[in-house]
């Protein structure tokens, strides 16, 4: 019950802030295609200035490789856009589903997707490992895709945190993630390792409390590890940390095998 | 697209989003008017004639709805095209009981789809244009 309303909670929050979002991309979409109409416009012009005065320059580039950064930097928003769409359209499909349908998922699916959509807080800044034993369809269980993917979410976003609490600015030599998925008799645990701030056993201890928080104020809401631990408890799995102040922290999600029951 | 006496008035009180929309169909080469309220675009109604009309249904005071049947009243050949976020479907079938003839959701997702609303717009005038020159040609005749 307890997890039900905190879903329908998140349901609410995903529903509006998708809205939201839609808006001001839509803006950007809009503009940045004006833009770019006007830069075909005016770039016969600029080639015929460049032809006319070939040693010009403008700060530390040619006329035509500002035109040409101009051109590429178009198609990076407009690219960026187009991720934005498709990250509200998955997060608004997330609202759409029922908690007491349950089907068979993949762990190893889900942990990708989750990477997916959290690609803008890694790519190029942390190195990922993920660390799969067998192949992926052996990773399955009985579950709801979109809710595991929001409590891997949480999980994901909480350990980005830890590594710039300790690094500072991220970069692939000196952030971690370790994503490992091991399938043993009992059953499939899912391990989400950082090598971040690590925390001490006073807050490990109250982590999972509702609205506690170790984030600056208006930043968390302490809401995230207690829904991600209300999600994991719905599909009867277990969540443990283990954490050292100053190297890092492991989250394990065990799921038991339901085949036999 | 051949468009360049097309006139459009675009109404909606997200100014970002008109101004925007306002550059992309000039850059397309049609004459647009832009008006952040719907009595704002009641006065412009008055000052010319429109080809197509693009209003939002969601605007405080008078809203799309009541815009779009006061420019009928008075300019029954407006293509009026109603833009609307999701939320607002069941204002959209008003709307078509009312004399709008197509419309767009909000926000917009993909550009082709605004292109392509215009584009059945103008496609429409372009017909009710050839008739309108028979039977101006039919009465020189006469």
């Amino acid at each position: 019950m307890h997890s039900n309303v905190q879903l329908e909670l998140l349901n609410k929050i995903v529903v509006s802030v998708a809205h939201d979002l839609n808006n001001p991309n839509a803006f950007i979409r809009l503009n940045i295609t004006n833009i770019r109409k006007m830069l075909n416009l005016i770039a016969p012009c600029l080639d015929e200035y460049e032809k006319n005065h070939p040693d010009d320059t403008f700060g530390p580039y040619s006329l035509s490789e500002i035109k040409s950064k101009l051109y590429e930097q178009c198609e990076s928003i407009v690219y960026a856009t187009i991720r934005m769409i498709s990250i509200v359209d998955k997060l608004k499909e997330s609202t759409k589903c029922d908690i007491s349908k349950l089907a068979e998922v993949s762990l190893a699916e889900i942990a990708s997707n989750t990477l997916e959509m959290h690609h803008f807080l890694i790519d190029g800044k942390v190195n990922v490992q993920i660390i799969k034993e067998k192949p992926d369809h052996s990773y399955i269980i009985q579950g709801h895709k979109l809710h595991l993917e929001q409590a891997l979410s949480i999980l994901f976003t909480n350990a980005c945190d830890a590594l710039r609490e300790r690094h500072g600015e991220l970069t692939p030599d000196k952030a971690m993630l370790e994503l490992s998925l091991m399938e043993c008799e009992s059953g499939i645990t899912l391990s989400l390792t950082d090598n971040g701030a690590g925390m001490d056993d006073d807050t490990r201890q109250k982590i999972f409390t509702p609205y506690y928080t170790t984030k600056p104020q208006g930043v968390g809401e302490g809401l995230g590890l207690s829904l991600c631990q209300s999600i994991i408890d719905s599909h009867n799995g277990q969540i443990s940390v283990e954490s050292t102040p100053g190297k890092g922290t492991t989250f394990r999600i065990t799921f038991k095998h339901q085949r036999n029951s | 697209m051949k468009s360049s006496v097309i006139k459009v008035l675009v109404v909606d009180d997200e100014k970002g989003i008109i101004d925007a929309v306002k550059t992309h169909l000039e850059l397309d080469g049609f004459l647009v008017r832009i008006a952040n309220s719907a009595e704002e675009g009641l006065e412009l109604i008055k000052e010319d004639r429109f080809h197509i009309a693009l209003l939002d249904i969601n605007m405080p005071v008078m809203d799309g709805l009541e815009l779009l049947e006061r420019i009928k009243k008075t300019h029954g050949d407006t293509m009026v095209i109603m833009m609307t976020a999701y939320t607002s479907l069941s204002k959209v079938l008003m709307s078509r009981i009312n004399g709008a003839a197509d419309y767009i959701l909000k926000p917009f997702k993909d550009l082709d789809e605004l292109d392509s609303v215009i584009s059945r717009a103008v496609e429409g005038i372009r017909r009710w244009e050839i008739i309108f020159k028979e039977t101006r040609k039919v009465k020189v005749v006469q």
